[in-house]
């Protein structure tokens, strides 16, 4: 899960560097994401493709299709919610927009989908092996090697493109950026869209790995990730990759050794405690005030 | 084109409100809000309006550390937990009344907001932000998992109501002026705070920490004053919560609250007294406000906070300048020049 | 002696912003902290005031006849002593009206306890009003009384440096920093600015300026510390140090028209 987590969360960190917003709508895009991915495999059952095409190529097509409905979902979002605040001083100001944005979302989705667990299908053939005392099963694997293979291709478009280098400009100082002829508000969208396709992919898993997705899944997904975000650094990639891995390990042993039910607790816990102990995250670096 | 008409119109209306006189205006609101329940055609209005004056002392108590202080809190709500458990816990279990918990409620969540504020102070921002949603969400799951205090997810049924004077108060009506003395005090607070040295301080805080420390303001302390100011009036509308619905559960205090608080504040004009009150008031009546189309209630709402950002960024009472300075003192050498 | 920096360093990572600087000032001097762009002069401020916390070195102030180190003192309590300053680059409250911004300023004066202002008892009020009028005059005194009621940050820019003064002089300092108060007015409004330092010495204000505008410098200073790369490399009388080659040069001949 700690992959999951990680995966939305360079959601957060990505938007959060460039226009140093918390993009609360996140979680909702997550969920989002999940539902999309289900609604192809609707398609797929009711024009009788998914007996055709093989399993492997339908998981593909299934990530394809919510990747790209969510990232223009996400580009919408800025759109409407945030890019006419975008002169306002006040950050809570779009935050609260954001708020909206997220019932608005959720509500969407509840008279859309309904507000009961919607089943994911289990393409996934069930069967795993056990490693020590763990069981370690396929989709888990899946899920891993999915999300390493996604940071890792994240990193490479930030490090080596034009497009990466633009980001990190914009992300420096957008104001400075546009007068070097950067399309800030262009970048500012791609960012939106390539945030979202990750939370995309990041719901159709987490739909696979539980087997269902609900409207108000993306409430607690959203937070853990957001802790995650903030628990590496917010605005650092690599401190959301790791931020989101400590969480799933902490929560799971948390889980393991305390009991169940303080498992979200023990998360926030462990959050309260490295904030204190380092005031900018794991990988965050303080920048004194200039005076 | 027509927000932009709409916004001069309510710029205009605030200018008006600013220049009435002070005890005349709220006086008139005391009056409406006294005749309330009398025309109230049902209980259920008196109802909701006890509902709305209980996010107004809410909000009011977030102002203090979000308006004023500038202070992201996103775990407010949990002050507001930790009141109405108090009363729930301590009048089931140890029978004290109302009137007694009420300050040992006060008390308790003041050390509460005193242990946070310590905790979360020399944080930033979004960690100050994070920080604030993390014990928010702990006392939700405390609340949740603590069976033997708080009867878990289940919640705890069957409070007792408050007495007065021989007088039990039943049903909403009763209620409603208590509610009603709850919201003029968080009222009469916030107003004297803002005019004195504290509530500069926090502005101060708010606008600019290095100036402000360089003014001689102790960071530390204010921002704990904030906090536990804040904690205190939502801690002992908790109290009164509790005793109004009988029943309190974990389900009452999640994040989401702490949501909908700070938006009422936002909406409403952060920093000023007159915008959460409005917007709570907004919020709350809002959504009964579109309980004919029901369904699509929480959608509507949703996209009318967006419009609201967009419109009025700084609020339905953005345009209405806090009294900061007492004003006896402001008006001993009266000013020819007025208008701002 | 009022106050005596003595060997102050502070370093910012490599960078050694503040070198070894040592400077003395006498009580009701006018002196001036003059250098290129960034040789230090805003951290030394900042070191004085306790915004940061310098390495090396002490800084001694002398209040009420008794003298203490004030190096790692916190910052508010640097304002409760008496050392008041305005920024380089203004910090006025934003959403602030201009007599708010004075009675910020006036925080180290106001002693009300939180049970007196929620009682609004006499203690309270009295020291209200006693700071309003005070902060009126203080605004009178810069010419800014007519705005009183305008959000600060509407005001131009040469009055919102006149207001920082106000806000710095509400608390009745004993020594008023000021960093670069003459940047951005008109030659006119500079004319009005050294009259205004002038009148504030004569408050018995003690003050360190930090400029760039030469002739102000020249005109008020008793005496002048100039740094180069965070060390002091000259000190003496304006004449002194209008002669000096090594100021000359640190210049790079770049004012030499003004100094010479
Ligand atoms: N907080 C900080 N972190 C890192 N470096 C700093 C910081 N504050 C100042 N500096 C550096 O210290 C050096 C001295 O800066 P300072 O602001 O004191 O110069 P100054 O003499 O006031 O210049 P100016 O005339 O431009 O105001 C500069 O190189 C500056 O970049
Ligand atoms: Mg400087």
């Amino acid at each position: 899960m700690g992959a999951v987590y990680a995966l939305i969360a360079l959601g957060y960190t990505m938007v959060y560097g460039i226009l140093e917003l918390i993009n609360f709508a996140h979680g909702e895009i997550f969920m989002m994401g999940s539902f999309f991915g289900l609604l192809f495999w609707w398609i797929l059952e009711m024009t009788g493709l998914s007996k055709v095409i093989p399993i492997p190529l339908a998981i593909f097509l299934m990530f394809v299709f919510s990747m790209i409905a969510t990232a223009f979902l996400g580009a919408l979002l800025e759109f409407i919610a945030y890019r006419p605040l975008r002169s306002v001083t006040n950050r809570l100001i779009p935050l609260i927009s954001a708020l909206g944005a997220s019932i608005f979302l959720q509500n969407f989705a509840m008279l859309t989908f309904g507000s009961t667990n919607r089943v994911y299908p289990a393409i996934f053939p069930d069967f795993g092996w056990n490693l020590f005392h763990a069981r370690i099963s396929l989709i888990q694997i899946f899920i891993f090697v999915t999300c390493i293979l996604m940071m890792i291709g994240l990193t490479l478009l930030v490090h080596k493109t034009k497009l990466g280098r633009s980001m990190r400009a914009v992300s420096q100082d957008y104001v400075t950026a546009s007068l070097m002829g950067i399309r800030v508000n262009r970048i500012i969208t791609i960012t939106f869209m390539i945030g979202s396709s990750l939370a995309a992919a990041a719901g159709v898993m987490y739909g696979m790995y539980y087997g269902v997705a609900k409207f108000d899944m993306g409430y607690l997904a959203g937070l853990k990730a957001f802790t995650a975000a903030v628990l590496g650094g917010i605005g650092n990639i690599p401190g959301a990759m790791l931020g989101g891995f400590c969480l799933g390990i902490i929560e799971s042993f948390g889980a393991g050794y305390i009991s169940s039910e303080y498992k979200d607790m023990f998360a926030f816990l462990m959050l309260l405690f490295i904030l204190l102990l380092r005031p900018s995250g794991l990988l965050g670096q303080q920048v004194p005030d200039k005076v | 084109m027509m927000d932009i008409r709409f916004r001069r119109r309510v710029k205009a209306a605030a200018r008006r409100w600013n220049n009435m006189d002070m005890r005349l205006k709220w006086g008139i609101l005391l009056v409406i809000a006294c005749v309330y329940p009398f025309l109230a055609s049902s209980q259920y209005y008196v109802h909701i309006m006890n509902l709305a004056f209980i996010y107004i002392v809410l909000s009011l108590g977030l102002n203090i550390v979000c308006g004023l202080a500038g202070l992201l809190d996103l775990g407010f709500i949990a002050f507001y937990a930790v009141g109405a458990y108090t009363y729930a816990i301590l009048s089931i279990k140890l029978g004290l009344s109302f009137w007694e918990i009420l300050p040992i409620a006060c008390v308790t969540t003041a050390l509460f907001g005193l242990l946070v504020g310590s905790a979360a102070f020399r944080l930033r921002g979004d960690y100050f932000a994070i920080v604030t949603m993390g014990y928010g969400e702990i006392i939700r799951i405390l609340a949740n998992n603590l069976t033997f205090l708080t009867n878990g997810p289940i919640g705890i049924i069957g409070i007792p109501r408050p007495n007065a004077f021989g007088f039990k108060f039943e049903d909403p009506s009763q209620y409603y002026f208590l509610a009603l003395a709850f919201v003029a005090l968080a009222i009469f607070l916030t107003y004297r705070f803002q005019a004195s040295r504290i509530g500069r301080a926090l502005e101060a805080i708010r606008e600019d920490e290095i100036a402000a420390v360089s003014m001689g303001v102790n960071l530390k302390n204010f921002k704990l004053i904030s906090f536990i100011i804040g904690a205190m009036l939502g801690g002992s509308i908790g109290v009164f919560f509790a005793s109004y619905a009988t029943f309190v559960s974990p389900e009452s205090f999640s994040f989401m609250e702490s949501v909908m608080v700070l938006a009422m504040v936002v909406i409403g004009g952060m920093g000023t007294i007159e915008g959460p009150v409005i917007g709570a008031l907004i919020l709350v009546l809002l959504p009964e406000a579109l309980r004919s189309v029901s369904d699509y209630r929480m959608l509507i709402f949703g996209a009318l906070m967006v419009f609201m950002m967009i419109v009025m960024p700084k609020g339905f009472m953005g345009w209405i300048k806090p009294r900061r300075i007492l004003r006896t003192a402001e008006e001993e050498n009266p000013l020819v020049n007025r208008d701002f | 002696m009022l106050i005596e920096i003595s060997n102050v360093t502070k370093q910012f990572g490599g960078l050694i912003a503040v070198n070894d600087v040592s400077m003395d000032v006498h009580e009701g001097e006018i002196v001036s902290v003059i250098g290129p762009n960034g040789a230090g002069k805003t951290t030394l401020f900042n070191c004085v005031t306790g915004v940061y916390t310098p390495e090396k070195g002490k800084i001694l102030y002398k209040k009420d006849g008794v003298v203490r180190d004030i190096v790692g003192v916190p910052a508010y309590k640097i304002a409760y002593l008496g050392i008041s300053r305005t920024f380089q680059n203004i910090r006025l409250f934003k959403n602030m009206t201009v007599l708010e911004n004075v009675l910020v300023g006036r925080h180290p004066k106001l002693r009300a306890k939180i049970w007196e202002i929620l009682l609004t008892l006499p203690a309270f009020v009295a020291e209200e009003k006693k700071g309003v009028r005070l902060a009126r005059n203080l605004l009178e005194f810069v010419g800014l009384l007519d705005r009183e009621a305008e959000i600060s940050t509407s005001l131009p820019y040469g009055l919102q440096r006149k207001l920082e003064i106000a806000r710095a002089l509400a608390s009745e300092p004993k020594i008023l920093l000021l960093d670069e108060p003459a940047a951005g007015m008109n030659p006119s409004e500079t004319e009005e600015l050294i009259s205004l330092i002038k009148k504030i010495r004569e408050m018995g204000v003690t003050i360190i300026l930090i400029e760039h505008d030469m002739s102000l410098v020249m005109k008020l200073s008793e005496r002048i510390f100039v740094l180069d790369f965070g060390q002091k490399i000259a000190e003496g009388s304006p004449m002194e140090i209008r002669n000096n080659p090594k100021v000359i040069e640190a210049y790079l001949g770049k004012e030499e028209a003004e100094i010479a």
